[in-house]
Formats: C-alpha cells, structure tokens, sequence
C-alpha cells in the first residue's frame, strides 16, 4: 500500500461520502493509478481512463453505503474490475484492443529481437484469452497477491481462484504455443 | 493421489496455496510422474516468461478531467444565470476557470445537437391534454407485442438517440439505476443491457437549470436488459418531476424493500415504478416476470 493510500482514513472517506470535494480529490489521486492498472489489464491502454472515471463516479455515489467490512482499496478493486468488464460487455468482447503487458517495451527492444519477438508473441497470446482470466493470472504472477485477495478484488469465491488460474494458465500457454512459442527444455 | 486430482490443484501447488498434507500429496505424486511434473515445470515457465517484462507506466491521475466531468451540471447552471448578468462577470465562470469553460462549450455542443430537433419537432407537436403525465400504458400494452413496440411507442412520441451508457450518464447527469444494478450483478434474471437511448422530456415541469435528471435539459434513459433466454425488459429512468401514469390499468401501491412502490400487472407481466432512494429520479421497469426479479431490482442499489 502506497503512502498516499495509507493517509486515507476513516474520516476522510466520511468526508467524500458527503461529497467534500477534497476528500474525494484525495481518495481518488491515492486510489487512481492501481485502479487504472486493473482496468487497463482488462479493457486495455485506449479505454482504461474512461473506465477508472466510470468507475469513481460510482464510487462517490456508493461511497455512503460503503461498511467498511473490507478495505477501501479493495472495495475500489472491485468496483473497477466490475466497471471493465460491464464495458468489455457493452463493447463486446471481439472488438476489445489491449495492451497488456509488454507492448510498450517493443520500442525500447531493438537490441534483442528474440526477446522483442518473445513480447509480441506474448503481448498476443494475452489478449487471446478471457480478460477476467488474464485479470487473475496478472494479479498472481505479476502483483503476487494470495488467492484471498484476488477473490475478494475479482468477486468469486476464493475456492474458485486456483481452478481459474489453472484455465488461464493452460489457455495463455495454448496460445502461445500457437504463435509458435518454443518452452525451454 | 492421481493425475487428475493433481492436475485440478497444480496452480494452488505452484503458488504455495496448498495446506500442508495436500502439498505433500500431490509433492509426491510429482515426484514419479513425468507428465505432472512437466505440466509444473511449463506453469512456473509462463510465470517467469510474464515476470521478465514489464507493464506500460501509469499516468497520473487526473483530477481536474475528472472533476471537469462531474461537474457538467455546474457549467450549465452558469449557462443558466448568464441570461441575468453581464457576459464575461459570472463568478462561476470566474471560479470554475477554463476547465468549466471547456465543459461549458461541451454541454453547448450536447444542448445544440440534441435539443435543436426537440424545438422543432415538438413545437409543432400537439401537446396531449395533460401537458406534464407521461402515460405509459401504451407501453405496457405494446410491450405484450414485443419489446421494440413499446420502445418504439416511446420513441415516436419524443426525440431519442441511440447511446452508450455512458453518454447516457453523462447527459443525466448521474449514473443510471439500470447501469449500478449490472455493477451489482443485480439485474433482475441476470439480465444484461443490450441497448440504451436517450429520450427528451419536454413536457417536465423543472424550473430552468433545476432539473435533476441532466445537464441538458429533462432527459429519461430507457435502457432494454436481454435475459440470457432472450427475453427482456425495458427500465425507464426519468427526472422526478416528469410525472407518469398507467392510464386505465389498475396500480397497486406497495411497500417494498421500505420504499413505495407502484405495481402493475398486465397478463402476469408486472411493472412497477418507484423512486430512487438517492433522489431525483423516478424508476420505472416493464416486464418482470415474478416476484423474485422484484425483489432483486429493489435490492440493488
């Protein structure tokens, strides 16, 4: 958790949820960019801004009945994640665009084409399986969260969480073998 | 322990999610089957592929766009008052600096595009006899038809266009009930929206730049929600002071889930219409099958 994420507080959160407009700025600049990162694993670079802007719309008019039974930042994870995936739904899923994890670094590669061709190959192999799937398998072998806090940030049960990684872990590797990915031995 | 069971708990086994006995099981099936071992050795391969590169850089969060958003309302409660001071003086516009002017000019653009045609068409439209109760019986009884007849009931009668839900949030000026219940996973019959329009209300009875349901003026959002049988529903969302009606047919008035709820049933299809706890905007919902839907549609929210 970052500091700014810390400084939020019970009383600031109490402030937004009457719509102290400081209050809100602060949650939402403390919460914007890991918001921004889950939506952008799901709908991609093009569409993330807009979805994390959907999404604290909501969050602000929610943010009254907000318990506290789980922590803000995950309440906000789920919100987000919950927001991508109505957009993917709305959009349809065929003609989602996204950058996942490595398109970004295919400038800054040239020195390696092996490796520039290995972020292609991946790049495409991401977003050939299910967003909520690729959600899942990035919060484990990327963000290293337990399997309680995936279920809790995606909304399933925690007991479905590793059968979900087995399926997005075998489809990934699927694809990739189809682009032609060679596993070392 | 066979290959199977292993198989069904090898990410929770690479992961480290496994009690102690079961991750021993499974450690020794691995152990002395090839097959199982190299299916570990590939998962923990795709990990270390993905680990190896980065994610793109995260821009900072933007308030002021955001901000800018929310706050379309305000820019045309300035347009409003303008008409009463001079050009160029209002503190709003002083205050809210270029963001809102920027919003300003983009609510003048939404106001031109869609209530130029609302001038036009329904100046010379005859106005019914009472002037501000939307009667939605006609659209109960093409919803017997078919879901596009009462839709289309509703869209012959004022101007409408095709948007996103978005677009709809925006000229509402809030989010949508329909739109926080698919967030929920409440829709009644795990409906999804298939459609949504934009309809404007010319006969509700707001004062200028009071009302509730939207910078631009009195819009309603009619959105259809598919069941995953292929049935659907309509929900119309429209500002409070736009009063409705169902005609003839007979209303029931209920208290459901502490709220007042008005029912109606047309050939065991219910309708009911009630307002927003959060204010401002009356809900009305066509073609609910039973009970149960209406009690997941007022549940959520």
């Amino acid at each position: 958790m970052s500091a700014a994420e810390e400084a939020i507080d019970d009383a600031i959160v109490r402030r937004a949820a009457v719509g102290d407009r400081d209050a809100q700025r602060q949650i939402y600049e403390a919460f914007g960019g890991r918001m921004y990162r889950i939506a952008q694993r799901i709908v991609g670079e093009s569409n993330a801004a807009d979805v994390v802007q959907d999404a604290f719309i909501h969050v602000f008019e929610k943010l009254p009945s907000f318990r506290h039974e789980s922590e803000l930042g995950t309440w906000l994870h789920r919100l987000v994640v919950n927001e991508a995936l109505q957009h993917l739904r709305r959009r349809g899923r065929s003609v989602m665009r996204t950058q996942t994890l490595m398109e970004h670094e295919l400038a800054q590669t040239d020195e390696s084409t092996r490796r520039h061709d290995l972020a292609e190959m991946l790049g495409q192999a991401m977003r050939l399986i299910e967003p909520e799937l690729r959600l899942i398998f990035q919060l484990k072998e990327v963000d290293d969260l337990s399997y309680a806090q995936i279920a809790e940030m995606v909304g399933i049960p925690p007991g479905t969480v590793g059968s979900r990684l087995n399926r997005a872990r075998r489809d990934l590797r699927h694809q990739l073998l189809n682009l032609g990915w060679e596993p070392s031995r | 322990m066979n290959c199977s069971c292993v198989l069904d708990h090898l990410s929770a086994y690479i992961d480290g999610e496994l009690a102690t006995s079961m991750r021993d099981d499974v450690q020794q099936h691995i152990d002395h089957c090839e097959s199982c071992a190299n299916e570990v050795a590939s998962f923990r391969q795709l990990g270390e592929l993905v680990s190896s590169f980065g994610e793109p850089p995260i821009p900072p969060p933007n308030w002021e766009q955001f901000s800018q958003r929310v706050n379309c309302p305000v820019a045309i409660a300035t347009d409003a008052t303008r008409q009463h001071r001079p050009p160029g003086r209002h503190p709003i516009v002083w205050i809210a600096g270029i963001g809102a002017l920027v919003a300003l000019a983009a609510s003048l653009m939404l106001v031109a595009g869609w209530r130029t045609p609302l001038i036009n068409d329904h100046d010379s439209m005859v106005r019914p006899s009472d002037a501000v109760t939307l009667n939605l019986q006609p659209v109960l009884e093409g919803f017997r038809t078919a879901t596009s007849s009462a839709v289309s009931h509703l869209t012959s009668q004022f101007v409408s266009q095709d948007v996103t839900m978005h677009q709809a949030e925006v000229s509402f000026g809030r989010p949508t009930y329909v739109n926080m219940a698919a967030h929920e996973q409440m829709l009644p019959g795990d409906a999804t929206i298939t459609s949504t329009k934009l309809l404007s209300f010319p006969y509700c009875n707001c004062p200028r730049g009071q009302c509730t349901c939207g910078p631009n003026g009195c819009n309603c959002v009619v959105s259809v929600c598919e069941r995953p049988d292929g049935s659907s529903y309509l929900v119309l969302e429209n500002c409070i002071s736009q009063p409705i009606s169902f005609g003839d047919l007979k209303v029931e008035l209920v208290q459901r889930e502490g709220r007042e709820v008005k029912q109606v049933t047309v050939d065991g299809t219910r309708s009911i219409t009630f307002d927003r706890p959060t204010g401002g905007v009356t809900v009305t919902v066509v073609g609910l099958r039973d009970e149960a839907e209406i009690q997941t549609l007022l549940a959520s929210n």
